[in-house]
């Protein structure tokens, strides 16, 4: 089979453009108007743009690929010939993506992703999209016959976005602890005011005011387009023993999610989705499935949906069934107190030195202002840290701004830890971790913080019980 | 449980003296700044750090222990944090031995274990002997192997 014809031109053109590009940039710099400066420029550019067509054209023309019983065969090469074959078995997942241009054209990339490689294995650069979907759906056919498990494919998504849901998912997927500190920020300001004034006129200051108002309509903006172009006409089906997705607007891309790569579950509300009673479900999975090589967290199952709606599937995926989580140790509390208590300090001193710099007074009552401040901080993360030990799985949950439950299946853990350090012994509290298989740099592994010593060391037994009983051949 | 071999100490204690060093020397520079620089206040400062650290490297040297258990391998380690970790031998996925530079001046030897999780990765055991390193390797390839027939690999 070969590519599509469009994609010569396409290609050509989008070499051809950086090329203008460049060509633009670097005449602005040596600017000449010696008559046939821009003769001699436009017809390099010419001619160089006739020599990358016809490169295109020579790629296209040694490009070939063909779906065999099992393999994935590609011929390419224009100076160097190339022949690959890729064990059917071995490609995790085929993943079409098309761009705005692209789509305009109705040409699409196929990306052919196998396990634990970082980035595609192939990639088909632009075929048709009738060709781009039968090839995935002769792939899928032939992995499947392959394993020989029987299609179970239900036409109708298991999730489909709603505008309502994507729209609240717009408004909340802020990231509301910055908006939030520049709000203390603010306040905090205002409550200094009659001393900053000294230094910074009132004109000044509304400005200044103004310019941050600015910045956080524009990041909302910002943010909700993203959203609504990343999660555009999300759907989740599930396909045999995959979860197979589709989403976006301007870039449409698919993806499948295998079943036995998943070791996770995570559950995410902010503060506003809590107050209206919606939730994120991401899977976190062990190996690459095809989402896109800038993935630096686990994977969104769905965007946002009712709570419930969310655990129905996460029990689609896991049959977990209820939990309910317990808080950790009081003396949590106490910690994060503390701990913010000495953080304070730091912009306390340097705020008292700078007012000693500048000549300021400095209004001991600030300090007084920032302790209910710590209270309810230090309270807030307390609450919303617990956990749950169920018979198949544990629960985690952790966080006030983006409140991460965890739901970590026991035959899924790695290793086991309990930690303590001198603060938590005073206030004997330890932390375990479950370690899970995961390739995300950023993200932390499922624990349960400050539970009370006791209860942790009988979980850190349990807990290993629970592994081995349920890893068990 | 088994502790670390006391040889490590001297590699521990020598680093304890060369940071306390540095850090004297840090402190020394800003006391000069000011203006302040005196060779007994520098003396105070070395004795200060040097005290701090050794005691850091003997608790460490202490609170490090490990065993291999019916079915995993237990570790424990921290002075300001401690950590127990218990490693199922099912999922340890392969055993280095490794002598640095230092290791082979003191004549020792690590050892690394390595398992899918993304977190404890690597979890190591400094200051073994050279043998004892090896032999520690050959049982956890031997038990990992063994573990896998009892239990299912789930990565």
């Amino acid at each position: 089979m070969k590519l599509s014809k469009l994609s010569i031109p396409y290609r050509a053109f989008k070499t051809a453009g950086s090329i203008l590009a460049i060509g633009v940039f670097s005449s602005l710099e040596t600017a000449s108007f010696a008559p046939g400066y821009f003769l001699a420029i436009s017809g390099l550019f010419i001619l160089g743009s006739l020599a990358v067509s016809f490169w295109f054209y020579l790629v296209w023309k040694n490009f070939d690929f063909e779906i065999t019983e099992d393999t994935f065969d590609i011929r390419s090469g224009v100076i160097q010939k190339k022949k690959r074959e890729i064990p059917l078995h071995r490609i995790q997942n085929v993943d079409v993506r098309r761009n705005i241009f692209q789509r305009a054209l109705g040409i699409a990339k196929v990306n052919l992703e196998t396990a634990g490689g970082q980035t595609s294995e192939a990639s088909l650069k632009y075929v048709e999209l009738e060709k781009a979907q039968g090839i995935q759906e002769k792939v899928r056919r032939l992995k499947q016959k392959d394993l020989s498990v029987e299609e179970s494919s239900s036409e109708s998504p298991l999730f489909e976005i709603s505008e309502k849901e994507l729209g609240i998912l717009s408004v909340t997927s802020l990231n509301m602890a910055a908006i939030s500190a520049i709000a203390v920020a603010f306040s905090f300001f205002g409550f200094a005011g009659q001393f900053v004034e000294e230094a910074v006129n009132a004109l000044g200051f509304a400005f200044l005011g103004f310019i941050a108002v600015g910045a956080v309509l524009v990041s909302v903006l910002i943010s909700a387009a993203s959203n609504i172009n990343k999660y555009y006409g999300f759907k989740l089906y599930r396909q045999g023993d995959s979860l197979e997705y589709e989403r976006g607007l301007l870039n449409r891309s698919e993806g499948s999610i295998p079943f036995e790569k998943i070791q996770n579950l995570r559950i995410e509300e902010n503060p506003l989705k809590r107050l209206f009673g919606y939730s994120t479900l991401k899977v976190e999975t062990a190996g690459y499935s095809g989402q896109g090589q800038d993935q630096s967290g686990p994977e969104v199952a769905v965007p946002l949906a009712e709570k419930s709606h969310v655990l129905d599937l996460s029990n689609h995926i896991f049959s977990h069934g209820e939990y309910s989580i317990q808080n950790v140790s009081q003396n949590a509390f106490r910690r994060y107190f503390g701990r913010y208590i000495l953080l304070s300090l730091m912009p306390v001193a340097g705020i008292l030195t700078a007012s000693q710099v500048f000549n300021l007074g400095f209004n001991p009552v600030l300090v007084f202002f920032l302790i209910p401040l710590i209270g309810v901080a230090s309270y807030l993360k307390y609450v919303n840290k617990g956990f749950y030990e169920g018979k198949e799985f544990f629960y985690t949950q952790n966080g006030f701004w983006n409140r991460k439950t965890n739901i970590t299946p026991y035959y899924r853990v790695q290793n086991l830890s309990l930690t303590q350090t001198v603060f938590q012994k005073r206030l004997n509290t330890s932390t375990l971790i479950l370690d899970t298989a995961g390739i995300y740099t950023f993200s932390s592994n499922p624990q349960a913080v400050d539970i009370e010593g006791e209860v942790g060391e009988a979980l850190f037994e349990r807990v290993f019980q629970s592994f081995k009983d349920s890893s068990k051949k | 449980m088994r502790s670390l071999e006391k040889k490590i100490l001297a590699p521990w204690i020598l680093t304890g003296l060369l940071v306390s060093v540095v850090l004297t020397g840090v402190f020394s520079g800003v006391l000069a700044v000011l203006n302040i620089f005196s060779f007994v206040l520098a003396g105070v400062i070395l004795i200060v750090f040097t005290g701090v650290l050794e005691v850091y490297m003997l608790r460490r040297f202490d609170n490090w222990g490990f065993e291999m258990r019916e079915d995993y391998l237990y570790l424990e380690r921290g002075v300001i944090k401690k950590v127990k970790t218990k490693v199922p031998y099912v999922r340890v996925q392969h055993v280095d031995t490794q002598r640095g530079l230092v290791d082979r001046v003191f004549g020792l030897s690590s050892l690394v274990v390595y398992t899918a999780g993304s977190r404890g990765a690597d979890v190591g055991i400094p200051g073994l002997l050279p043998g004892d390193a090896d032999d520690l390797q050959e049982k956890l390839r031997k038990v990992a192997v063994e573990s896998e027939e009892e239990f299912g690999d789930a990565v």
